[in-house]
């Protein structure tokens, strides 16, 4: 998603020479009745190696990246496959993954890797974490996000948590309908989008026998691309187990998400890359020793 | 309650006189060794105080107690209520069967107030009996408690409401699994609440006469009018549960009646008040249905708003109905927000035009007010890609309408897929080369996307679109020569047929809709179509044309004059001092095409103007007229007054009805069902396709699903959906009965289309019965297309299945059947309140043991003081006077 963000940033650099094209145009008189047929531009189509030599550059790309949380430093280490492959056609990105590092299972920070052409790939990577952490790549601290904009809150619900993880799946689909997250997306002028919620968790996590018996991640999408998740758990508390929820950004765009149609989580535009005390650290992908641009 | 002082010394009589006599004897040994006592000691005050302690040791040696004694619980024998909480008892106009129990109950528990009386326990059935309440309360208060559970519809947490909303009433059943229930001792007797209206009537008699042996009689309270005439009720509703704004939603209305064959009535769909100030609002115009005994469906159409949310069914009340609360059935339907993408291309050669608007600068083009007018609704997003002069590349606008040369038209399908609709303007068909125009014929024709063509001279045949794929999906044939008439008045007028189409939907005012659309502009210039093509095409609008001057661009939408020393600074800038000052003039129609023999023909009336069609699973939709100026002058700006311009409204409700049907191209996996609801024993078939990033067609995801429902899973009767596991497939989830648990998952194999595309297709087969019996019955089809263990796109997709519903077949109450259960069980028949009361009043009371209580009394602070001091007293007297 971001990596439109990068376009609109050279047609920035150039939008005063454009000005001045589209006034030269004006005054130029047409040559010929007939308007030239259109230039065929070649597209590459997108067939099965070249998608899947993409999609495994793109999960070798997030391997270069460590996640240690706490003052113990603990690993959050990264889950061995995507967790979702997606695409954005209304910004162009062509292909990307959205992976997950954790320590115990619920996602500590979540990355979006994507492909918009070769020159093109940006990581993404949000923090959904209480607690500090340095992410590094290779020996190289890049980032120190201070805060997380995710914030748990007890879920209001008659919906007690059901026995067994295949009906709680069923519960949690129910309750993540409840919310409905609304996507300011767009450079420079914004266009407001109802993001559409996945229905089936990304990532789930939790353990019986653990405070966090059963959590998932939901992620609210424009196309298939993440733009906001949202973490239910069902939790163990003092009077029996209970629902708690978890909203986090997978965008740099304004996101509000409403429950029931009330607003329970804002995060305001936030347009900061390579920052290492930022929230998110966006940035394009910088190529490592031996790897080659994707085709 | 009595009380009394009592000695319970644990010691019996004779050993305290054992006791007493080994201490005189000790003491007179004591003496006659010792001798008397020295005279210093021999004082009265001494012999006192040890004669006080003595006694009072004594006296806690006997233990004296404080005894009371009460009178013993009377032992009072168990009466069952059985409180019928089927939705049969829900009917009645002033008060509910169920109501009228409730307060029989209430009644009879003030009629007998504080006196002794049988202990209630309160049962529910319908479906199955289960306990209201079971906890034990103290004596006299259970009545209370009863009627408080009543009144308030509280039941324990893991309890089915109080309320009559149980789709079944098996009362055979009900009163079997009573008997489990009596415990030791089997009950006074059972009372019956219930309108007798009951699925197993067979077998009740032999039921009763077992009660009868046991010698529990079982009491019948039978409740329900019985002089009424018939009943009809709205028992189901299939509509989507999402729906776009502003469009068409059918709504498929099922309706039960019973002792109204032939009778007429009325099924009518309005939007709730939604306070006290409010009122109903009519949505679609009442239906007339004649009434047969059974099952029948209506259907309805109305047309979405923004805030539409609920809805309410209604159909007509009848005289002497059973009731007429299930005369309506409220619903909801949800507005999808997802936004509408439309890609507007323009190749108008009207000049663009620098406006001053404060203190920024503004290029405005021929598009700017068709993207102003679709950008107003905040649901819709309009891209606009212009040609400048109407040739070379297209080129698209950003934010205030300067141009990005860095995206064009979509370089991919998969780009094209995610918007939701097209319009082609004055735009020719040279502009797109052949992959082009091939993504756009796949785009509509299969993932559902809108089409729109607007005159111009470079519009139809007269933009060579005679030999492209977009040919064949207009809903009208194109001429094989130049079709663009100039020098032409077009007056347009809405077909009358068609004045209900969503396009003419302006107002929501019949009247001054019809008023507004008959105003509709005059437009210069037209392309002249052959014939409207026959199938799946609707004339809108037609037109007549007259001769008239073609008109003069001008600067008619740029109200602002443009401040023109900008525009040749900037020329100076990029140019030199040498480029000029030339101001930008606003060319004629010199770029008209050549005239054509088309030209020459006799000008035809009620000529077709504005035609909608469908393509695959798209829609199309032409209008034979420019819609930029100068050309729609009159339509861009003089279509209603001030403020209010309808050909923003027209432009929305053209969008709206050109995506109804698109699948959102930005989806990776769509699934569809075969029908829009289904009935127990039918099979339902799941279809599902997968897009890969570039919008084709895959079979190489793994499409997995299970079945969910759609209510809480506290409202579970079972474990189980009422879809029967395919046959022949395997299973992995270790279940293995006959339907699948809710939450199985299952993988939809893939079945390739006749025309060799990739889908996924499975036949889910419906059990033959709704396990609960309701009327109706909503399931959640859940779907992931996982590419190995990574997700690439879910959806859920919503399957209604329609029962006809037991509780709704007969309204009738059955009062012969409870009064013959009264009747062999040896119970009675109770009318009112006091014949209950008496019910709970004669039973057997016998009075329990008396609960004596006994309480010592030497444990007490004040005695040992007395005690102590006693001690302490003599022993301070007795070293005063120097004895040891």
């Amino acid at each position: 998603m971001w990596a439109c963000c990068w376009n609109h940033r050279v047609w920035f650099a150039t939008k005063n020479v454009l000005l001045v094209a589209t006034v030269l145009l004006i005054a130029m008189p047409a040559s010929s009745d007939d308007p030239p047929k259109a230039e065929k531009k070649e597209v590459k189509p997108v067939d099965s190696p070249l998608r899947k030599a993409r999609v495994q550059f793109l999960t070798d790309a997030v391997k270069h990246f460590h996640v240690a949380v706490g003052k113990m430093s603990v690993e959050a280490k990264l889950t061995p496959e995507p967790a979702l492959v997606w695409d954005n056609p209304v910004s162009g990105t062509k292909i990307g993954i959205l992976a997950v590092f954790s320590r115990n299972g619920r996602p500590d920070v979540m990355a979006q890797f994507s492909f918009t052409s070769p020159q093109n790939v940006v990581n993404e990577f949000h923090n959904l974490c209480g607690d500090t952490l340095v992410m590094s790549r290779g020996t190289q601290p890049i980032w120190t996000p201070p805060e997380t904009s995710t914030k748990w809150q007890t879920l209001d619900t008659p919906e007690k948590p059901a026995a067994t993880p295949q009906l709680r799946l069923i519960q949690m689909r129910r309750l993540a309908s409840t919310f409905t997250v609304e996507d300011d997306f767009g450079w420079e002028k914004t266009e407001r989008h109802e993001l559409r919620l996945l229905t089936t968790p990304v990532h789930r996590y939790g353990q019986p026998d653990e405070e966090v018996t059963d959590g998932a991640v939901f992620v609210y999408a424009l196309a298939t691309d993440p733009e906001a998740v949202l973490m239910l758990e069902c939790a163990k508390g003092e009077s029996g187990l209970y629902w708690r929820y978890g909203l986090g950004p997978m965008s740099i765009y304004a996101l509000t998400a409403k429950r029931n149609g009330d607003v329970v989580w804002k995060i305001p535009e936030r347009k900061e890359f390579g920052q290492t005390k930022s929230v998110q650290y966006v940035l394009p992908y910088q190529l490592g020793s031996g790897e080659k641009d994707p085709e | 309650m009595l009380a009394s002082l009592s000695f319970l010394s644990p010691l019996t009589l004779a050993a305290i006189g054992t006791l007493a006599l080994s201490l005189l004897v000790g003491f007179m040994f004591l003496r006659w060794f010792a001798g008397p006592p020295a005279a210093v000691a021999r004082r009265v005050g001494l012999f006192v105080l040890r004669s006080l302690a003595i006694g009072t040791l004594v006296l806690i040696l006997l233990n004296p107690s404080d005894v009371t004694e009460s009178p013993g619980p009377i032992d009072r024998p168990d009466v069952f209520y059985l409180l019928d909480a089927s939705q049969s008892m829900s009917f009645g106009d002033k008060e509910t069967r169920f109501e009228h129990a409730r307060r029989l109950m209430s009644d009879a528990n003030a009629t007998v107030g504080d006196r002794p009386h049988a202990e209630v326990k309160l049962f529910r059935f319908g479906h199955r009996l289960s306990a209201v309440d079971g906890q034990k309360k103290s004596d006299g208060q259970e009545l209370n408690r009863i009627d408080s559970n009543v009144s308030s519809n509280k039941t324990r947490a893991t309890e089915k409401p109080l309320e009559p909303v149980d789709s079944d009433t098996q009362l055979v059943t009900a009163l079997r699994q009573a008997s489990s229930r009596f415990g030791r001792r089997p009950p006074a007797g059972i009372v019956l609440f219930s309108d007798g209206r009951a699925r197993d009537e067979s077998g009740v008699d032999q039921v009763a006469a077992q009660f009868a042996k046991l010698n529990v009689p079982v009491h019948v309270v039978p409740v329900g009018d019985t002089s009424k005439g018939g009943d009809v009720a709205v028992v189901a509703v299939v509509v989507p549960a999402r729906v776009r704004r502003y469009t068409s939603v059918e709504v498929q209305v099922f309706l039960r009646s019973y002792g109204f064959e032939g009778r007429r009535c009325e099924v009518s769909l309005v939007e709730p008040a939604t306070g006290e100030a409010s009122a109903e609002r009519q949505l679609a115009p009442a239906v007339p249905v004649t009434l047969h005994d059974g099952f029948q469906s209506v259907e309805l159409s109305f047309r979405t708003e923004p805030k539409t949310r609920k809805l309410k069914i209604k159909v007509s009340d009848l005289p002497n109905e059973v009731s007429t609360t299930n005369n309506e059935f409220v619903t909801q339907v949800t507005i999808d927000r997802t936004k509408i993408r439309v890609l507007y291309i323009e190749g108008s050669s009207q000049p663009l035009q620098p406006v001053q608007r404060g203190a920024k600068y503004e290029v405005r083009g021929p598009y700017s007010d068709i993207q102003a007018a679709l950008t107003e609704d905040e649901d819709i997003e309009c891209v606009v890609l212009h040609a400048q002069q109407g040739r070379g590349r297209l080129q698209r606008v950003g934010e205030n309408i300067q141009f990005s040369t860095g995206r064009s038209f979509p370089e991919t399908v998969a780009e094209l897929s995610a918007y939701d609709a097209i319009i082609l303007s004055d735009i020719a068909a040279t502009s797109f080369n052949d992959e082009q125009l091939g993504w756009m014929e796949q785009w509509i024709g299969q993932r559902g996307g809108g089409l729109m063509m607007v005159g111009g001279q470079k519009s139809f045949a007269a933009g060579k679109w005679g030999d492209t794929p977009i040919a064949e999906m207009l809903p009208i044939e194109l001429r094989a020569e130049n079709d663009w008439l100039p020098g032409t008045q077009v007056s347009v007028k809405a077909d009358q047929a068609a004045l209900g189409h969503p396009l003419w939907m302006l107002t929501s005012n019949d009247a001054q809709n019809r008023d507004i659309v008959s105003q509709f502009p005059a437009f210069f210039g037209a392309n002249r179509w052959g014939a409207v093509k026959p199938n799946l095409t609707r004339v809108i609008a037609n037109s007549n044309l007259a001769i008239a001057e073609p008109p003069v661009a001008n600067n008619v939408v740029a109200q602002t004059k443009p401040k023109v020393s900008l525009v040749d600074q900037l020329k100076k800038n990029l140019l030199g001092p040498n480029a000029g000052g030339k101001k930008p003039t606003a060319p004629t129609q010199t770029a008209e095409p050549k005239p054509s023999a088309i030209a020459t023909e006799p000008l035809p009336t009620d000529t077709p103007a504005i035609v909608s069609g469908q393509y695959g699973r798209g829609r199309t939709l032409v209008m034979a007229m420019p819609v930029t100026s100068p050309w729609a002058n009159d339509f861009l700006t003089k279509w209603g007054d001030g403020d209010t311009k309808y050909f923003g409204k027209f432009w929305r409700n053209s969008i709206y009805w050109l995506t109804e049907s698109s699948s959102i191209g930005r989806r990776r996996l769509v699934v569809t069902a075969d029908k829009k609801f289904y009935r127990p024993g039918e099979t339902i078939q799941l279809t599902a396709a997968a897009f890969d990033e570039a919008a084709t067609p895959t079979g190489s995801y793994k499409i997995t699903s299970m079945i969910e429902p759609q209510t809480s899973l506290t409202d579970l009767e079972s474990n189980y959906s009422p879809i029967r596991w395919p046959e022949g497939k395997p299973r992995e989830s270790g279940e293995s009965g006959p339907f699948m648990a809710w939450g199985e998952e299952f993988d939809l194999p893939r079945v390739d289309t006749a025309a060799g595309k990739p889908a996924f297709q499975l036949e889910l087969p419906i059990a033959d019965a709704l396990a609960v019996g309701s009327a109706s019955q909503s399931l959640r089809v859940e779907l992931t297309a996982m590419e190995e263990f990574t997700q690439v796109d879910s959806t859920s997709l919503d399957i209604q299945i329609l029962h006809d519903p037991f509780e709704q077949q007969n309204p009738f109450p059955n009062h012969e059947l409870l009064t013959s259960i009264a009747k062999h069980s040896g119970g009675k028949v109770i009318k009112d309140a006091s014949q209950l009361a008496d019910v709970l009043r004669d039973v057997p009371l016998k009075p329990g043991a008396p609960v004596v209580k006994k309480t010592p009394l030497w444990p007490n602070w004040s005695l040992w003081s007395w005690l102590l001091s006693l001690l302490t007293v003599e022993w301070i007297w007795r070293r005063m006077v120097g004895l040891a």
